[in-house]
């Protein structure tokens, strides 16, 4: 295991006050343990960086490592909204009913459902939007060779933007009420589009290190 | 090569360089500006919206009125074949806020009393009336029914429904007694007595709070909440509405319809199942089950 070199650094980091009388045991007892400490948060540290590179690179860069956790968090906020729709349950954590914010008004609507159809829950369509999402954001998402894929990736973003604005205006000209998971997805749907339309717009839809 | 030729060649490769240069930058320009276009378009879109939301005054109140005898005999005479084939209609056969209870029976005048507490205002009371007219239309017979809607300024706004203020009901299986709390402008119309308080606090708190509607059924069950929603009702006249009730496809109808199967069953179970030929009926029985 490397270890990094030590360094006077750790030793000035004690303040005069606390640090015991040189040339005492207790006091060499106390740099050595301070020294110790030190070069164990200077290799976890270096090792997490190293480590962050590495996941970054491997998703092929910072813009696509970002689409991957915006899909990430979008994926859990849309499993919690499909759960409430299924469970029928009557409360959201942080967002009690009776006001503008009002999560239950939103997803008991009819506005919970695909056009107010019934048949297709707006939860379930988010769910299955985030999952896709989450495949073709992944770094083997990105470096898929097949141009379909990353145009599918562009499509969808553009159509899942289309269903948000559609959405926000139900809330806010049918429903009268906003639901803040609801909105979570919103925001996140929203970051998602302008991150992939700008490596859309300046990268191609090709796969990650094709374009230099 | 002379040193013209070799001048002329070097401002030739400049302005190529020049004119890649300049190319590079204009792509570079059509990128940004898709990039910056698509995402402005978004937001131009959202801010429109906030925009018009905010400049759009709350819906005038529409008022109240009689309802017409015809109109009146569709909400108290919905078929009992429609309301069987209806069962439980859109409504979840489970988790809805519907409780059996188990105090004190709750009687008026000798008979089980089925306590309502709501509020003229309140959307969802609007939503539960529909259901309470066509499932007490069951056990007995309404005086005239009189037609309101529910706030512009709340949720749900225009909703429109019945008021049971003052509502005259007879019927020789129960004792009905509707609270109507506060009227449309949210002022106080009627005041519950000690007693009723304590049943709506006791029964129908949930999450720490108790609203409208409240319902208890004798002390057996109780409603504390609303179990559809309004927006099926959206910009419906009262007759649309009635119209509906006996579709049993109609969206209307699985809503009001099936909760008045609820709301029957929890009858049921108020006055001892009867009558029996309600209380025996298809999906009652079944539903009283669940409670």
């Amino acid at each position: 295991m490397a270890t990094r070199p030590t360094t006077g650094k750790s030793a000035a980091r004690t303040t005069a006050a606390a640090r015991p009388a040189p040339g005492s045991v207790a006091g060499s007892w106390w740099q050595s343990l301070l020294r110790r400490a030190d070069d164990a948060l200077g290799w976890a540290m270096a090792r997490a960086g190293s480590a962050w590179r590495a996941l970054i690179r491997r998703a092929g860069g910072r813009l696509s490592f970002a689409t991957l956790i915006v899909s990430v968090l979008g994926l859990g906020d849309a499993a919690y909204l499909t759960y409430q729709h299924f469970s029928s349950a009557t409360t959201f954590a942080g967002c009690s009913g009776g006001g503008t914010v009002n999560c239950e008004a939103v997803t008991t609507s009819p506005w919970s459902y695909l056009f107010g159809s019934h048949l297709l829950p707006v939860s379930v369509l988010g769910l299955a939007f985030f999952a896709f999402m989450t495949a073709v954001n992944s770094p083997w998402g990105w470096r898929l060779p097949w141009p379909a894929a990353h145009w599918a990736r562009l499509i969808a973003v553009i159509g899942g933007i289309a269903l948000v604005l559609y959405l926000i205006w139900a809330e806010l000209f049918r429903i009268s009420a906003i639901c803040l998971y609801c909105t979570g997805v919103h925001i996140l749907t929203f970051i998602l589009f302008a991150l992939i339309v700008s490596r859309a717009a300046f990268s191609g839809l090709r796969p990650v290190g094709e374009d230099g | 090569m002379g040193k013209a030729e070799r001048n002329r060649a070097r401002t030739a490769r400049n302005r190529i360089a020049a004119h890649q240069a300049a190319a590079a930058r204009a792509e570079q320009r059509r990128r940004i500006l898709i990039v910056t276009g698509s995402i402005g378009l978004v937001l131009v879109i959202f801010v429109a919206l906030l925009i018009t939301r905010a400049l759009i005054k709350p819906g005038q109140q529409l008022g109240g009125g009689p309802i017409s005898a015809a109109v009146a005999r569709q909400i108290t005479h919905v078929p009992a074949s429609t309301l069987a084939s209806v069962g439980i209609g859109s409504l979840p056969a489970a988790n809805l806020p519907i409780k059996p209870i188990s105090g004190r029976t709750l009687t008026s005048g000798g008979k089980p009393e089925m306590l309502y507490i709501g509020a003229e205002y309140c959307p969802f009371c609007a939503a539960t009336r529909w259901s309470m007219a066509v499932a007490l239309s069951r056990f007995g017979t309404f005086g005239p029914l009189q037609g309101i809607h529910s706030s512009a300024k709340d949720l749900y706004p225009n909703t429109p429904t019945l008021t049971f203020y003052r509502q005259r009901y007879s019927s020789p299986y129960l004792a009905f007694t509707p609270v109507e709390n506060l009227d449309v402008q949210k002022k106080l119309l009627q005041v519950l007595t000690k007693s009723q308080n304590n049943l709506w606090v006791t029964y129908g708190t949930s999450q720490g709070s108790h609203g409208y509607p409240f319902v208890d059924f004798g002390n057996k069950a109780a409603i504390y909440g609303p179990l559809y929603s309004p927006q099926v009702l959206h910009g419906l006249t009262w007759a649309q509405v009635a119209n509906k009730l006996k579709n049993p496809t109609d969206p209307v109808a699985r809503a009001v319809d099936g909760e008045a199967n609820y709301i029957t069953a929890s009858i049921c179970k108020m006055t001892g199942n009867k009558p029996s030929s309600v209380c025996a009926a298809a999906p009652i029985t079944a539903i009283e089950s669940r409670l």
